[in-house]
């Protein structure tokens, strides 16, 4: 029985050929966008069809039940198809996960640098310490100097995957904590509730595993569509404003959102303390040599921050690329002046999987924050033997 | 004013198509011989269940001997 489907590859070859045209960025994502989609619908369609023709056999045979199911053991129909359909799947989800890599290559790579940092501020954890952030909900612990954040499991993480998520960020925090100390990291503790202590306790049995496997493109991508969608869209520009990725993020999205990704029940908390401090930006806007009494112990703190980000960025890639980030601030006291020291406070998201994307990501870093601060604060940079 | 993307060159941008290219016809081989087995898995069923059938007319053949 012959399955009816999509043309075959030999019926696309025989199809007439286009005229050449000069491929562009933007046609390119569109015309892989349309291929993906289709990709994505085809191992469903087969399924389908394949089981509403097995159904036109079984109803035109006038057997019974059992005779038909005598059938089905003898070739091992369910067996054989259930390996089909498994294949199908697997095909399916290495082509999509190859599309989407290059497709996140490509942006990382096609767009300008205005873009760039548009984007960044646009999925950027949110400005304000204490409020709803793209993954966390923050709230204060009474009066205990302590935040807690709440993961919620959102519209693209089912509680299983947010555990793992929520693992792998205390992975990642436990890591910076290693290359930079505790002096830049504020104290925290992870919290998973009982339920899905047993996804946890996996997790973290696999803290040794490859980086590929922690953060992998895939995950990055629903990452990022899911912060798009924590926007709610609202925020968006004219389509013709807008850069490759918002738009190729926007249309996954709005897929994702379209097949009901919706969940808000809690998956775990991190508890964190609270940190006072202000924007590296709001420092330099404020304070300088001669009316910051901190100023060389701050110095002292840069100079140890720089070192520790050459040993860190070596294999990871902790993203921070403007002043006015609170990835990372100068910590102040009560009445807001510098203490010296310097505080990491976003620990996650550090993980790049693909190479050239950490290279890109590190030399910006190197350009927009290293170089600056070397400058400013009078040190020389560490040349390697 | 934005700018428009101009970090990439037409070569690169080449490679990157032929990559898709590659990706996407590599799936639909997959994809085709995944699409005849399961052809062939329904075609074994479907003879097995024409020699049940068969088989049930004989047998009642049978009887009516």
């Amino acid at each position: 029985m012959e399955i009816e489907n999509e043309p075959s590859a030999e019926e696309r070859k025989r199809e007439p050929e286009k005229p050449e045209e000069e491929e562009t960025l933007e046609g390119i994502v569109e015309e892989v966008s349309a291929e993906a989609e289709q990709i994505r619908q085809a191992p469903e369609t087969l399924i389908q069809e394949t089981d509403a023709a097995v159904q036109k056999i079984i109803e035109g045979s006038g057997l019974s039940p059992a005779e038909i199911e005598t059938a089905e053991r003898e070739t091992q129909l369910k067996e054989r198809l259930g390996q089909n359909d498994w294949q199908l799947q697997r095909i399916t989800r290495k082509t999509l996960d190859s599309i989407q890599a290059l497709v996140e290559l490509l942006a990382e790579e096609g767009i300008s640098e205005e873009e760039r940092n548009a984007l960044f501020a646009k999925f950027g954890v949110a400005k304000e310490p204490f409020g709803r952030g793209a993954f966390y909900n923050v709230y204060e612990l009474g009066d205990t100097g302590l935040a807690l954040k709440e993961l919620k499991l959102n519209y693209l993480f089912g509680p299983e995957e947010a555990v793992k998520m929520l693992a792998r960020h205390e992975i990642e925090a436990e890591r910076i904590r290693e290359y930079f100390g505790n002096d830049f990291i504020p104290e925290f503790c992870f919290v998973y509730p009982d339920k899905h202590r047993a996804v946890f306790e996996k997790e973290k049995a696999q803290k040794g595993m490859e980086k590929a496997k922690l953060y992998d493109l895939p995950t990055f991508i629903k990452i990022q569509i899911d912060r798009r969608l924590q926007e709610g869209f609202r925020r968006r520009d004219a389509p013709e404003e807008q850069g490759i990725t918002a738009r190729a993020f926007q249309r996954l999205g709005a897929e994702m959102k379209k097949r009901g990704f919706f969940r808000t029940e809690a998956a775990g908390v991190m508890v964190q303390e609270r940190v006072k401090g202000i924007t590296f930006a709001e420092f330099f806007q404020r304070f300088n040599k001669d009316n910051c009494p901190a100023w060389l112990a701050l110095r002292e703190s840069v100079a140890k921050f720089l070192q520790a980000s050459g040993k860190f960025n070596e294999k990871y890639a902790m993203l921070w690329h403007r002043f006015d980030s609170d990835n990372i601030m100068v910590e102040t006291d009560e009445k807001g002046a510098p203490t010296g020291r310097i505080r990491i406070l976003d620990l996650n998201f550090t993980e790049r999987s693909a190479e050239p994307i950490r290279k890109k990501v590190n030399e910006k870093t190197e350009k927009k924050i290293w170089e600056p601060l070397r400058k400013a604060f009078d040190i020389e940079e560490e040349k390697e033997d | 004013m934005r700018k428009k993307s101009s970090k990439i060159s037409k070569e690169e941008l080449k490679d990157f198509k032929e990559e898709f290219d590659r990706i996407i016809d590599e799936y639909r081989r997959n994809f085709e011989e995944l699409k005849k087995e399961r052809s062939n898995i329904l075609s074994d069923f479907e003879k097995a269940v024409s020699k049940k059938k068969l088989e049930k007319v004989r047998g009642k053949l049978g009887q009516w001997k």
